[in-house]
């Protein structure tokens, strides 16, 4: 807990919330943030990161949809025990969804499947690799 | 709106001080010994001056743009924080030039004087410190308009300009305040409106403060007018030609003369016909003594005095007699009837003269000089007196070994009007003249004795009156003239009489003499009607038509105009102290508006007169054009039917300075082409003028991102127009 | 001519949703129009950036609404009130800061709290302690030795002691140094705080309009191109990228909304405002092979608005103006 922030960047072709949203949910994927752990509140965030608190709530609210984050009244947000909001079926079809969507650019970019596979095994690595960090870090 | 008067009193109170330090040193050090014209006129700059500074000055720094925004953004209404402004402005003011006044009256009361002190004298100084207010709110009117021509933010200063020149030729202090409540408040409210619009927001200002803004530019405007034609008259006509060259002159042995001045360099003598006798440089030393050698001794009197709260003349008069020792000076004071001397170098007073003697000491409750004393006016100026002359009697003083003898003393029922000695420089003494109601009387100076002339002519037609002492055998000659109250025209026209008698009194002859006129009409003055308004003319000749044709004379051209009579009779101070006494403000005027208006001789002749009808002529002309043009622009923006009569008509009265009021009170907006008829139209209004077309929505290039609803014309939402 | 209709302005739709509606303002300098027919609602709780070039008619717009200014045509409400008619109990509710912070040099600090306290019923003095104490201003400091940002400082300690509901800011970060940049956004959170009340504030740097405003108006020389919330803005400004087997034409079909096009070798960048499939039938039209969509700041979109009437860009190769 102690060495997560959020870090945001102004003039990036990404939206603020949007920032905050992916994050949050790397954090929470990669362990950064486990569950049951507490997050700033909106104005916490807001007045610390120097944006407006709407943004944040946005981004929370969006968070909360997706299940990464959970509010308990008057207490605030925390992260929300890794649990899937989604069924199974729905799960496989986003699946689905974002292999086609990324085989299709793959293609366009004219890659062999090969390197395609290659590229794929690098980022999970990098992905594990990354958690074993924070991991460590606790 | 207290933190914001204190902040004004903060920002300011630096110019207060400097003006104290400065002008209050002056005053109380100076002013005791100068409670004089010249005193009076140095507050009066100061007050106009630092009046109008600080007017400009509280204004000026917070005018525009943020400031401005920084000044009005605030829980108070504009009326409030303008009313703090001038509150403070006011209070600083009136601190700042008042502080001397207080701290000399103190000194005054406390110390004692070498002087005659009334407290009367002090009311110029009040009334010019009162006049400082005026300049001071159209300080803040010309800091604060953004004036769209030339001036229209300057003309605050012309009607304060108007102000002083009032405060200072009216005859009583009350009117003075009256013109300082009247013209201050109009520049007031003016300031006030302005201020409440921002200054480009004419549109909006309530009806009550743009008609006082009208008034405002209109009176400066005519101040300047009537101003700039003066100064246009006597650059055209130069001094020697407008006044008229010839005078009737009796030599010393008595003979009828003229003397004519009217060439440049020359001054001749002429017999009654023209013949020339003599002819001699105009040099001033050479003439001088020409006319010495030349001219009987004579005295004049029978002027009325001008008579005014800044003549101090009823309260005290200084006499200058060769007999006055050094270091003393005289005053009769008329609170005590008795002539009081004072020791300057020791600084105290000495004693008094009356009718019994010298007597030390306070004068009060000693013997009176009965009556009234005569002495003369030169406009404020009081002319110290030749004589002790009152109407109960002439008396010879010696200051110096403080005696008094009575020269004349009347009859009874007979009073003295005026004295004076007749004084033949070749021989040491004087003879002394008194005019009474019924006679002419000459004291001689060597045996007392009296003679006397009795009055040859009514004393209502003819008041002036001058006694020549002529040789050869010695004789008295009286001229008679007419009195100042029949007019400038009748002056100019009716006959003067020369009565001549022997050395003991008694009656030879009498010559009756046209007069020549004083100021000859000159065929410039029709053209002034062409740059007179309507209103214009009818004012000025309205105010001073009396002085003109006089009283007995029939109305002239103008008629009689009851309301402006009746307001410039009250403003030239027909009711004063004296019934006698002539207001200042009516001769400046005269003065000044001669050269300018019909010529009083012309007026006198009325309709039938030529250069009357081309005046006429030229300020009907003038009327036209102003109404022409208010007209045309009242077209062109399309006003409504009763915009276009009210302004054509303010055309009409006052002229072109009718149209420049239109433009400086009138909002002109900018007039761009319609997108459907093409012809120009105002961009304040919703509808085209001509052909009832919206106005354009802004250009549209399909960048534009709305939030639904915003984009849709709301048509609950109406222009003002 | 239409006699003026004292219209209730609150009677409008949604009154209590907006702090302040504009309907057509219209202000002339002279023949020089300087705002043109400009209409917009700022809703109540918002952050709105007001965002034009320099001259583009901010202030002009902003003094019309708060009504010292007259507009040429047109009229606008805030807070309920007409804003030539606005009543002083309503003027306290609204924070003003004037560009450029004008102070009376003469005044220290301390004595401009009890001036300005003077006015207004509510004034949290605390509040303007804390803030003169945040920009580092000693009290005792004339105001004419401050520094720009120390009086911009000043200026936000006036404005927000008197706890106003609906504030506005005219370019309130222009010249300040990072230190006082940041004090003010913070200000401006911490103003946020209760969700009744309303930033306006115009500015040049899009850095703070991305972080606080959550809606958005672009002035773009007079005429009002952009008011919506910023969501909306980007959801309707697309940056595309559209290739072409050889160099990409010199002339482009009239494509509604566009704002920028920047050419490469082979293709053509294009910032387009209300994108939509007929934009890439058009460019399809004159020979695009692909046409894909890329991410786009909000600051280059933005200054896609603004910047149009420029000259060329020093360093972009071959700009096609359309």
């Amino acid at each position: 807990m102690s060495g997560w922030r959020v870090q945001i960047a102004t003039g990036s072709g990404t939206p603020i919330y949007r920032q905050i949203v992916e994050q949050v949910r790397l954090a929470a994927a990669t362990g950064a943030l486990v569950a049951g752990q507490g997050v700033p509140s909106v104005r916490s965030l807001a007045e610390q990161l120097l944006i407006n608190a709407n943004t944040v709530a946005k981004a929370y609210g969006e968070l909360v949809r997706d299940g990464v984050l959970e509010s308990r009244q008057s207490l605030g947000y925390f992260v929300a025990e890794k649990r899937q909001v989604f069924s199974r079926g729905e799960r496989l079809r986003r699946l689905r969804q974002a292999v086609d969507d990324f085989v299709q650019e793959a293609i366009f970019l004219d890659f062999t499947a090969d390197e395609i596979q290659r590229a794929v095994e690098k980022s999970l690595t990098a992905l594990e690799w990354c958690e074993k960090a924070t991991e460590a870090g606790q | 709106m207290k933190p914001l008067i204190w902040k004004e009193l903060q920002e300011n109170a630096r110019w207060a001080a400097m003006i104290v330090l400065l002008f209050g040193g002056y005053a109380v050090s100076y002013g005791r010994f100068c409670m004089c014209d010249s005193f009076f006129a140095f507050v009066s700059f100061v007050g106009a001056l630092f009046g109008g500074g600080l007017g400009i000055l509280q204004i000026m720094y917070e005018s525009r743009g943020d400031r401005l925004a920084h000044l009005l953004h605030r829980p108070l209404s504009r009326s409030r924080i303008f009313l703090a402004k001038a509150f403070a402005g006011t209070g600083l003011y009136l601190t700042a030039m008042g502080i001397p006044f207080v701290l000399f009256v103190i000194r005054v009361s406390t110390t004692h004087l070498a002087l005659p002190f009334r407290w009367e004298t002090l009311l110029p100084w009040l009334a010019d410190i009162l006049t400082g207010l005026v300049y001071y709110f159209a300080g803040i009117l010309a800091a604060e308009r953004q004036g769209r021509w030339f001036g229209s933010r300057g003309l605050g200063f012309s009607v304060a300009l108007l102000c002083s020149f009032l405060v200072w030729n009216v005859s009583q202090f009350w009117h003075a305040v009256f013109v300082i409540l009247a013209l201050g408040g109009l520049v007031a409210v003016a300031a006030w409106g302005v201020f409440l619009t921002g200054g480009d927001n004419e549109q909006r200002m309530p009806l009550f403060a743009k008609a006082t803004l009208a008034i405002t530019v209109l009176i400066g405007l005519m101040v300047l007018s009537v101003e700039g034609k003066v100064i246009a008259f006597e650059s055209i006509v130069p001094r020697d030609a407008r006044i008229s060259g010839k005078s009737y002159l009796l030599n010393r042995a008595g003979r009828l003369l003229v003397l004519d001045r009217s060439a440049n360099q020359v001054a001749k003598v002429t017999e009654l016909d023209g013949r020339e006798i003599d002819q001699f440089s105009r040099s001033n030393h050479d003439l001088n003594t020409r006319l010495y050698l030349l001219f009987a001794p004579a005295v004049s009197g029978g002027f009325p005095k001008e008579g005014s709260y800044r003549i101090f003349g009823r309260m005290y008069i200084e006499y200058e007699h060769k007999s006055i020792p050094r270091g003393e000076r005289w005053f009769y004071v008329a609170e005590h009837g008795r002539l009081v001397g004072f020791d300057i170098v020791l600084n105290r007073l000495l004693g008094s003269i009356g009718p019994d003697g010298f007597s030390p000491g306070e004068p009060s409750k000693k013997v009176r000089f009965e009556g009234e004393l005569y002495f003369r006016t030169n406009g404020r100026f009081v002319v110290p007196p030749d004589c002790v002359a009152f109407t109960s009697g002439v008396y010879a003083v010696d200051f110096g070994r403080r005696e008094i003898t009575s020269l004349f003393i009347p009859t009874a029922g007979e009073t003295l009007l005026w004295a004076g000695p007749l004084q033949d420089n070749t021989q040491d003494s004087a003879n002394v003249v008194a005019v009474t109601n019924r006679s002419v009387h000459i004291v001689s100076n060597s045996t007392g004795d009296v003679i006397a002339l009795p009055l040859a002519y009514d004393r209502g037609d003819y008041e002036l009156l001058t006694v020549y002492q002529v040789e050869k055998p010695q004789r008295w000659v009286v001229r008679y003239e007419p009195s100042f109250h029949q007019g400038l025209a009748a002056r100019d026209t009716l006959p003067q009489h020369f009565v001549e008698y022997s050395a003991t009194g008694q009656e030879i002859s009498r010559t009756t003499v046209r007069p020549f006129a004083w100021h000859e009409p000159t065929n410039y003055q029709p053209w002034f009607g062409a740059v007179t308004a309507p209103a214009e003319a009818f004012l000025l000749l309205g105010t001073i038509r009396h002085e003109f044709i006089g009283t007995s004379s029939p109305s002239g051209a103008f008629g009689t105009n009851g309301v402006c009579g009746a307001l410039c009779s009250f403003v030239l101070g027909s009711r004063m102290n004296d019934p006698g006494d002539l207001s200042p403000l009516a001769i400046c005027l005269v003065d000044m508006l001669y050269g300018i208006l019909p010529h009083p001789i012309d007026l006198c002749f009325g309709i039938s007169n030529r250069r009357i009808l081309n005046y006429a002529a030229g300020v009907l002309l003038n009327g036209m054009l102003g109404a022409t043009c208010c007209l045309l622009l009242a077209r062109q923006y399309a006003y409504s039917l009763r915009q276009c009569l009210i302004w054509t008509s303010a055309g009409f009265l006052f002229g072109p300075i009718g149209v420049l009021v239109m433009l400086a009170i009138q909002h002109w907006p900018a007039r761009l082409p319609c997108p459907a008829c093409g012809k120009l139209r105002q961009v304040t209004h919703e509808i085209c003028e001509s052909c009832g077309a919206h106005q354009a929505p802004p250009p549209l290039d399909g960048t534009e991102v709305f939030e639904s609803g915003t984009d849709t014309v709301e048509p609950a939402f109406l222009t003002k127009y | 001519m239409i006699s003026s209709d004292e219209v209730d302005v609150a009677s409008l739709p949604d009154p209590g949703q907006s702090v302040i509606r504009a309907h057509a303002l219209t202000r002339y300098f002279g023949n020089k129009c300087a705002v043109n027919g400009v209409s917009f609602s700022v809703p109540r709780g918002s952050v709105c950036a007001f965002i034009g070039r320099n001259g583009a008619g901010k202030s002009t717009t902003i003094r019309m609404l708060l009504g010292l200014l007259a507009p040429t045509r047109g009229r606008s409400m805030i807070l309920g009130h007409d804003s030539l008619e606005l009543p002083p109990e309503t003027r306290a509710r609204i924070g003003y800061m004037a560009e450029g912070h004008p102070v009376y040099p003469w005044m220290r600090v301390s004595q401009y709290g009890t001036f300005q306290k003077g006015f207004y019923r509510r004034w949290n003095q605390g509040m303007f302690s804390s803030i003169i104490d945040y920009f580092a201003i000693a009290p005792r400091t004339k105001a004419g030795e401050l520094s720009h940002g120390q009086r911009a400082g000043l200026h936000l300690a006036m404005t927000l002691a008197s706890e106003p509901e609906l504030l506005v800011l005219d370019e309130p970060d222009t010249g300040l140094d990072p230190a006082a940049r940041r004090s003010l956004l913070e200000a401006m959170i911490h103003f946020t705080r209760n969700r009744e009340r309303t930033i306006l504030f115009s500015t040049h740097l899009l850095d703070d309009v991305e972080r606080m405003a959550d809606h958005v108006m672009v002035l773009d020389y007079s005429v009002l191109r952009v008011a919506c919330s910023v969501d909306l803005f980007r959801d309707h400004v697309r940056r595309v990228l559209a290739q072409f087997s050889g160099p990409p034409p010199r002339e482009l079909p009239d494509i509604r909304g566009l704002l920028r096009a920047t050419a490469g070798e082979n293709d053509l960048t294009l910032i387009v405002a209300n994108y939509s499939g007929h934009t890439e039938r058009l460019l399809e039209s004159v020979g695009a092979q692909t046409v894909v969509e890329q991410p786009l700041s909000l600051e280059d979109a933005l200054v896609a608005y603004i910047g149009r009437h420029g000259k060329k860009d020093l360093f972009s190769a071959g700009r096609v103006e359309s």
